[in-house]
């Protein structure tokens, strides 16, 4: 997206974040980054090539859009770019696709076509889906292996089952993408992936761990923040799928973000952090 | 370098200096006889998003991954894309071409159209052409498919071409049929030097790596 196109819509999300009640306006305080150079600057970034990186002068904290799916585009406030999860829109799944989005950094959880599209993300953006941990722009990543259901197995022969949750810590905040996990966690994998601040986590059930479970993996987690991810819509009305209305039943502090036109791209900082868990429903960025 | 294909649009390059680019990796499947990639690379680089040639999961490591069009350096390396119709016109793919010690490598992707002269000029001099030679699209008999591969590396004038081909069915002796200058090769890789590249466009027919 082009520089001018980005900077007009966000100039939209910031007015119609600010119309919103203290409710659903979620400013993170944000933790005083000292030096921009101590945070990891992408190579070679520049604010005609990469469009976050001028915005991120005008923003302090990391930037999250949802695209859908388990699709989200996190961006930090130095401009390091990070896509999760990039799907192919096919079949029943009518979110708009990626077009070659410039990244500089891709996690994939598992081998279905709803998660592995890299074909989707331009730039020369990393692949993340190990468990090896890595450094990358100056961001540590950590993958924990887990299984996803076997139904989910159309195309990932090559490792039957396997789902790396990817955890990342960006301008403080630790991230934890849960990708198409299918059960609760082992005393081994929580202490693996560590604290989390921001949960990314499938309610959708099916080819995701079912929804109750869901509820207990964020106890298991205790984050600050969750977005849940991967559940049944009218842009991706999966037959069998739980709506993310079912993960929300009974559940406190929820900012449906999805049903009002504005807040597709929320800015987390740290000072939003409250000791409940917040819930976040994002709308698409698309 | 080292030039080794692995099967479909799949070829593990490495450089002298040893960095390894994988181009269109396949997933493993019941219908691809070949082996899926599982080991790690440098770079990967996809033409377009069809599951037999965007397939990534499964690569060890973290490479950086290359889609185009835009330009970009990565890892020193100058990579170009040209965006052009797949066959079958579904959808698009993306030519994409760059250089590697001395030598500048073009992997036609998924072509399914002659190129315009603003294509020619966007992908340069082409050494080496990775070119496909089989359609997707229905109505295109094998000769199409083989001649449309033709008039390409006539347009793109390369030292070498290198078919990648499909192997439900032998496009290959469709294309290589009454052209001079053809090798087949006993195995799946072979070297290249940018000294000792042909002077006249030669055809080097890889053995199909079948599993």
């Amino acid at each position: 997206m082009n520089l001018l196109k980005s900077r007009r819509r966000f100039v939209k999300q910031l007015l119609s974040l600010s119309a919103f009640g203290a409710a659903s306006t979620l400013y993170i305080k944000k933790e005083p980054c000292s030096d921009m150079n101590s945070i990891g600057i992408v190579e070679g970034a520049d604010a005609i090539g990469n469009p976050d990186y001028a915005l991120s002068n005008l923003d302090d904290g990391v930037k999250v859009e949802y695209v859908g799916m388990s699709c989200f585009k996190i961006t930090s406030s130095s401009g390091v770019r990070i896509i999760t999860d990039p799907f192919l829109a096919e079949g029943n799944i009518t979110y708009v696709q990626l077009q070659r989005e410039p990244a500089d950094v891709i996690t994939v959880s598992c081998g279905h076509f709803a998660h592995c599209n890299v074909s989707t993300v331009g730039g020369s953006p990393y692949l993340y889906q190990t468990t090896e941990p890595a450094e990358i722009h100056g961001i540590k990543f950590r993958g924990v292996a887990t299984r996803h259901p076997m139904i989910c197995d159309v195309m990932s022969k090559t490792e039957p089952g396997k789902n790396i949750v990817a955890c990342f810590k960006v301008d403080g905040i630790n991230f934890c993408h849960l990708g198409a996990l299918g059960h609760r966690l082992s005393d081994e994998q929580i202490k693996q992936i560590g604290t989390v601040d921001v949960l990314m986590i499938p309610v959708g059930g099916v080819s995701a761990m079912p929804v109750n479970v869901a509820t207990e993996v964020c106890g298991q987690l205790n984050p600050r923040v969750v977005f849940p991810m991967h559940y049944k819509s009218a842009r991706c009305p999966l037959p069998g799928w739980a709506a993310v209305d079912e993960f929300l039943a009974g559940k406190e502090n929820v900012h449906r973000c999805d049903t009002n036109i504005g807040s597709s791209e929320l800015v987390l900082k740290t000072s939003m952090f409250t000791p409940e868990m917040q819930i976040i429903v994002p709308n698409c960025v698309f | 370098m080292e030039i080794k294909w692995l099967g479909l649009g799949c070829f593990l390059i490495v450089s002298d200096n040893g960095i390894k680019i994988i181009t269109d990796p396949f997933p493993s499947d019941e219908n691809i006889p070949f082996e899926v990639f599982t080991a790690s690379a440098d770079i990967v680089t996809i033409s377009h998003g069809h599951f037999a040639h965007s397939y990534i999961y499964g690569m060890a490591g973290v490479p950086q991954l290359y889609t185009g069009p835009a330009p970009a350096e990565v890892k020193g390396i100058k990579f170009s894309g040209v965006p052009t119709c797949h066959s079958g016109h579904k959808g698009k793919a993306v030519i994409i071409s760059f250089e590697l010690d001395g030598i500048r490598i073009c992997h036609t992707g998924d072509l399914g159209q002659k190129l315009s002269r603003r294509q020619l000029a966007a992908i340069g001099k082409v050494d080496i052409l990775l070119s496909m030679i089989h359609s997707s699209d229905p109505t295109h008999t094998i000769q199409d498919a083989c001649d449309l591969a033709t008039e390409v590396s006539e347009q793109l004038n390369p030292k070498v071409i290198i078919p990648m081909h499909r192997f439900v069915v032998d496009d290959l002796d469709n294309f290589i049929s009454g052209k001079k200058n053809v090798r087949r090769l006993d195995g799946s890789e072979a070297e290249f030097h940018r000294d000792t590249l042909p002077s006249e466009t030669c055809i080097v027919a890889f053995k199909a790596p079948f599993k």
